[in-house]
């Protein structure tokens, strides 16, 4: 069972490392991020007096660990093209012709897609660890660990769509509309408990608010979300999250199970 | 007589459209069956069907014994498939297309590792076995593809179009792999083809196809010997257009004019038409540069059963340009 489950981790990881091109766009893409938006408000808001709004953190301690989060978000979302890719270019034929089962190999390659889109969130929260001295590495491995968790439901949402779907064109304008006010709502850039209440209400009922809000609080002890409502903690974040991933993995399945080449 | 292979009244639609309208045959173990017919006959949708890809609208088929919609997970340990369309990662090597290959059908350690080498060096990759697919010409990766497709030594391949687009060199050399596989392993074959020399030197058994319908069945001879006849082909120094319509001779049921300034007469019997022929040119004042005459091919069944041309047996400039852009897009 496991070994289909792995073949296909095998295959989506191996491609990754083949596409020299992608990897060196996104890291690219992170790094310039890092320096224009996080220095740049880091430097517009480095008084004392802004630190009340942060809860204490000057914004790249609050802003680094939230951008592990989104950017575990972004990449595993937008991997569910593959499966799009596979059905234009064939190889999807390949895997639904063979024996294996269907949800294995489907789990297999959202594993793969994960673990390549944590590669990537580490490699920024690396920069994270350089720009600034006030992230705790003590907390590294849970915010790992649940980075997993949210990357496996994300790519799983990514693949559930990308079964119903034919062209990576319609994809994208899926994931546009979808990435951009998760991201924004999620609480990464600015503290969300000071939004007005019909954003907050939004941004809960989103999970990437609890990945963002879980993150920030392994990495820097400080969290936003239980100043709003004092039962949202950390164990309800994380029990809220576990929930919605493993939710978003069965639909996954269920979608690439019934997919057609029709 | 075991049947690997049995379909019956099979029907397809997509939406308004029937693809396959209630086909029905059988192939035996170890046969080289062929499914012949031009564009938009069903070929790909009859193999789809038969390899659980795509349910039927209506009829049975079964594969290796196994009901294809009841028990597609059976029939999949059974068979291997080589898509007409390009169905491998670019991306990977060869030796790693065939390394997932092979997990995904259960096979692992030493024992995978011997049959990606055996199956490699049978269609002569080996040596290119950690070179990236994207590098690969068309034929080697059609090689590799049927490398992959027999990699699990499946009971029944399935090879749809497998020489489109290709040079005529590496054509000879894959059906020379086809031969070799039935030899080797005892494979059951089923291909689909629009090349009418591909049918009639690989298969055992043809089934003409056209607009989702088997119109004739049978060895290439059956369905040759169907005409009852021989083609004479004169090749005349200045072509007259309505040359056939003044060829009215006794026993010459069909007259078309083929390429250059030559026409084609269908006639009973060659040895004794082509004196008359010679005789009735000349008394037009027709000058005659050459006779020659075959027996009839697969397309002059084809022509005869629907009045059509499948389509040039070569790979046309054109289907090339079709593969190359399919190659390029990806
Ligand atoms: N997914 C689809 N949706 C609608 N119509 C389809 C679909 N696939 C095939 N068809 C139609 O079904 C008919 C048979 O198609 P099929 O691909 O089986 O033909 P084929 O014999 O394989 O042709 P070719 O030699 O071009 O590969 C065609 O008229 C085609 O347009
Ligand atoms: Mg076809």
């Amino acid at each position: 069972m496991i070994e289909y489950v792995y073949i296909m981790t095998y295959r989506q990881i191996k491609r990754f490392i083949r596409a020299k091109s992608r990897i060196a766009g996104t890291l690219i893409n992170n790094i310039l991020w890092l320096l224009f938006f996080g220095l740049g408000w880091a430097y517009t808001l480095r008084g004392q007096q802004f630190q009340v709004l942060f809860k204490g953190l000057d914004y790249l301690a609050f802003l680094l660990p939230a951008t592990f989060a989104t950017s575990i978000f972004q990449t595993s979302f937008m991997g569910g093209i593959s499966v799009i890719w596979d059905k234009q270019f064939g190889f999807l034929k390949e895997v639904l012709v063979a024996p294996a089962p269907r949800s294995l190999t489907i789990l297999g390659r959202a594993l793969g897609d994960s673990i390549v889109s944590i590669v990537n969130g580490m490699i920024m929260l690396a920069f994270g660890f350089g720009l600034t001295s006030k992230l705790n590495p003590v907390g590294l491995p849970l915010a790992i660990a649940m980075g997993l968790v949210m990357a496996l439901g994300f790519t799983s949402m990514g693949i559930a769509i990308a079964s119903a779907m034919t062209s990576p064109e319609g994809f994208q304008l899926i994931v546009g509309t979808i990435t951009m006010p998760m991201t924004l709502l999620s609480g990464s850039m600015f503290p969300i408990n000071m939004a007005p209440q019909w954003m907050q209400i939004l941004a809960l009922i989103s999970p990437l608010t609890y990945a963002v809000d879980l993150c920030r609080y392994y990495l820097t002890g400080v969290s936003l979300l239980d100043s709003m409502y004092p039962w949202l903690n950390h164990g309800t974040e994380l029990l809220l999250l576990l929930i919605t991933s493993l939710a978003l993995i069965i639909v996954a399945m269920r979608m690439f199970e019934r997919t057609t080449i029709e | 007589m075991e049947y690997d292979i049995t379909v019956e009244n099979l029907v397809k639609r997509y939406g308004s459209i029937e693809a396959v309208r209630g086909i029905s045959f059988t192939v035996s173990r170890g046969e080289i069956f062929g499914f012949l017919g031009p564009n938009g006959a069903g070929k790909t949708t009859t193999i789809h069907i038969l390899t659980t890809l795509l349910k039927p609208t209506a009829g049975k088929a079964t594969v290796a014994g196994y009901d294809v919609v009841k028990e597609p997970d059976k029939v999949r340990r059974c068979i291997g498939v080589v898509f007409q369309d390009p169905s491998l990662d670019l991306n990977l090597t060869g030796y790693e297309n065939l390394f997932i290959h092979g997990r995904l059908y259960g096979l692992n350690g030493q024992r995978l590792r011997e049959k990606i080498e055996e199956a490699l060096k049978f269609v002569e990759l080996w040596e290119f076995r950690d070179k990236e697919v994207k590098s690969y010409s068309g034929g080697m990766r059609r090689r590799l593809e049927i490398a992959r497709a027999m990699l699990h030594t499946p009971k029944i391949l399935f090879l749809d179009e497998p020489t489109i687009g290709l040079d005529p060199q590496t054509r000879a050399h894959i059906w020379d792999y086809i031969r070799e596989l039935r030899r080797s392993y005892g494979t059951t074959i089923f291909l689909t083809t629009h090349y009418m020399d591909e049918a009639e030197i690989l298969c055992d058994r043809i089934a003409i196809i056209d607009h989702g319908k088997i119109i004739a069945m049978g060895t290439a001879e059956e369905l040759k010997s169907m005409l009852s006849s021989d083609i004479v082909y004169v090749k005349l120094e200045h072509l007259n257009g309505e040359v056939c319509s003044k060829i009215s001779l006794e026993g010459i049921k069909n007259c078309r004019v083929v390429e250059g300034n030559t026409i084609a007469l269908q006639v009973r019997k060659a040895s004794e038409a082509i004196p008359a022929i010679l005789q009735l040119l000349d008394r037009l004042e027709i000058r005659v540069l050459e006779v020659s005459y075959r027996r009839p091919s697969l397309n002059d069944v084809f022509i005869h059963l629907t009045g059509r041309e499948i389509r040039d047996s070569e790979a046309s400039p054109a289907e090339t340009m079709r593969m190359r852009h399919r190659a390029r897009v990806r």
